[in-house]
């Protein structure tokens, strides 16, 4: 594919996106004038008036949140037939998460992959991965000649794995970028997206260094059998078509104290997370004795994600 | 025009979405709360014919012969190292239940991992910190960790190939990046 059939692409894809977004504007203001002129709003009218006029997740209250979190609980029921959980776990004083990864001994099976996808509830069709492991050539860093459509017999004698997910940095380049702060960092660290913020526009995609961001072209779609009930406002429950998703560590998870779901699958157990202020975790222990590796120091984003030999 | 347009939105997005700056938001910097406690996971639940002793080796009496084996057993093939030649390096030929240390002393299959801390003293450290082997479970509360030969066959060390699960199909219009062919 040429460069500029996918630049045509691109733009059809925006175009589109406009059209929808106009749309959907017009099928708002037709309720609304429905409404006004009934003088009623009866509880169907109600979701898209909350829904376009909802706040920053900043800028809500307990209150306000529990009657998002019923709403969006009630749509799934709707859509999916399915009853899920929607929760919102707080950073916890003290912790700051990490990730430490060991080069030598991931082989580059996808198993964390697949149980990404399983736990963060994302698209199956298109096929929507958080982590992309690369398949490196042995004596080189080069990401830029890495594999990622590798198949068949793992590991292999010629390659190394390097898998790639989010790197939550501290100097977040996508942060920056965002235009309407509907993306942040987290008081422990983690860069979380408010799905009901976010305008699609792509530059924080543009702007991260690890390709880590995931933009849903179309609506994501996940048979209601394997929705995973448990989830987090800021995390894993349902996306809209047209918002970013990223990993967010399986927040929904960590922060209730659990191990994401990236590392419980691991059969090398070549993942190591755990909080960053605790000299006794296994990442800082990582940290201090081993020779350890950042990916794309020299873009200085300073992440929470380290690559580690040994 | 080209110049004011960035200008304008910042001044726009400031005025209507004052939810501060758009650096990190200054973390939490007071006292971690405690490190997990980890429990390694027991290995003879996870031994198909364990107890050794009850089944069959209290009938035999032990042979320390070395030997090829015909009767049992033939499927173990033992491939480690140069020095490890025969059973009773590591088992304790009339008490098989058990491992053997250099010293002589007795451990159970639950605490394998002190046999193979003899040679292997670096990874030991490691696999102690959890630096080495897979602690799932909890970062906080209980993690389990598993021993050496969870993971690692000690007959046979070497790692073998397995299949990868297939790469998934990508998001449109990131084909291109990706492959850099």
């Amino acid at each position: 594919m040429s460069e500029d059939h996918q630049n045509d692409d691109e733009r059809e894809a925006v175009v589109e996106g406009v059209g929808k977004a106009q749309a959907s504007r017009r099928r708002f203001l037709q309720v609304l004038g429905a409404a006004t002129a009934t003088a009623a709003t009866s509880q169907a009218d109600a979701a898209p008036w909350e829904e376009y006029f909802q706040q920053h997740y900043k800028r809500l209250t307990d209150e306000d949140k529990r009657e998002i979190f019923a709403r969006l609980e009630a749509e799934v029921q709707d859509k999916y037939g399915v009853a899920v959980h929607i929760s919102d776990p707080k950073p916890i004083d003290g912790v700051e998460f990490a990730y430490a990864l060991n080069l030598q001994a991931c082989v580059g099976c996808r198993r964390c992959e697949y149980a990404c996808a399983q736990e963060n509830n994302t698209s199956r069709s298109p096929e929507m991965h958080y982590i992309r492991v690369l398949q490196m050539d042995k004596g080189s860093l080069d990401v830029e000649r890495s594999n990622t459509t590798y198949e068949g017999a793992v590991p292999t004698a010629e390659h190394y794995y390097q898998p790639v997910q989010c790197h939550q940095c501290r100097d977040a380049p996508c942060v920056r970028a965002c235009p309407v702060n509907a993306t942040w960092a987290e008081p422990d660290g983690i860069v979380v997206v408010d799905y009901n913020w976010c305008i699609g526009c792509r530059y924080c995609e543009a702007a991260c260094p690890y390709f880590a961001r995931r933009f849903n072209y179309e609506e994501p779609t996940v048979r209601p059998s394997e929705i995973n009930p448990d989830q987090g406002y800021l995390s894993n429950r349902l996306r809209p078509r047209g918002v970013m998703e990223k990993c967010t560590y399986c927040l929904h998870r960590t922060r209730k104290g659990l191990m994401p779901a990236c590392l419980e699958a691991c059969p090398t157990g070549s993942r190591k997370f755990g909080n960053l202020l605790d000299p006794n975790s296994e990442v800082r222990q990582v940290i201090e004795t081993k020779r350890v590796y950042i990916l794309h120091e020299d873009a200085g984003t300073n992440p929470r994600f380290y690559y580690y030999f040994g | 025009m080209c110049k004011l347009g960035p200008a304008v939105i910042l001044v726009f997005v400031s005025a209507a979405a004052p939810l501060g700056c758009h650096r990190a938001e200054p973390r939490a910097r007071r006292t971690p709360p405690p490190s997990a406690t980890v429990t390694i996971v027991p290995r003879t639940p996870s031994i198909a014919t364990y107890s050794c002793m009850q089944r069959c080796h209290t009938r035999l009496p032990p042979n320390p012969t070395q030997r090829e084996l015909v009767e049992f057993h033939t499927d173990k093939r033992l491939a480690h190292g140069t020095t490890l030649t025969w059973c009773t390096f590591c088992h304790q030929s009339d008490n098989l239940d058990r491992l053997r240390l250099i010293d002589g002393s007795l451990v159970s299959f639950d605490d394998g991992h002190r046999v193979c801390s003899q040679c292997h003293a670096e990874r030991y450290r490691d696999w102690t910190r959890g630096i080495h082997g897979v602690t799932t479970g909890s970062w906080r509360d209980v993690a389990q960790r598993r021993s050496c030969t969870a993971c690692h066959n000690p007959h046979d060390p070497h790692r073998t190939q397995f299949n990868a699960l297939p790469p998934p199909s990508r998001e449109r219009g990131r084909e291109q990046e990706d492959h850099h062919e």
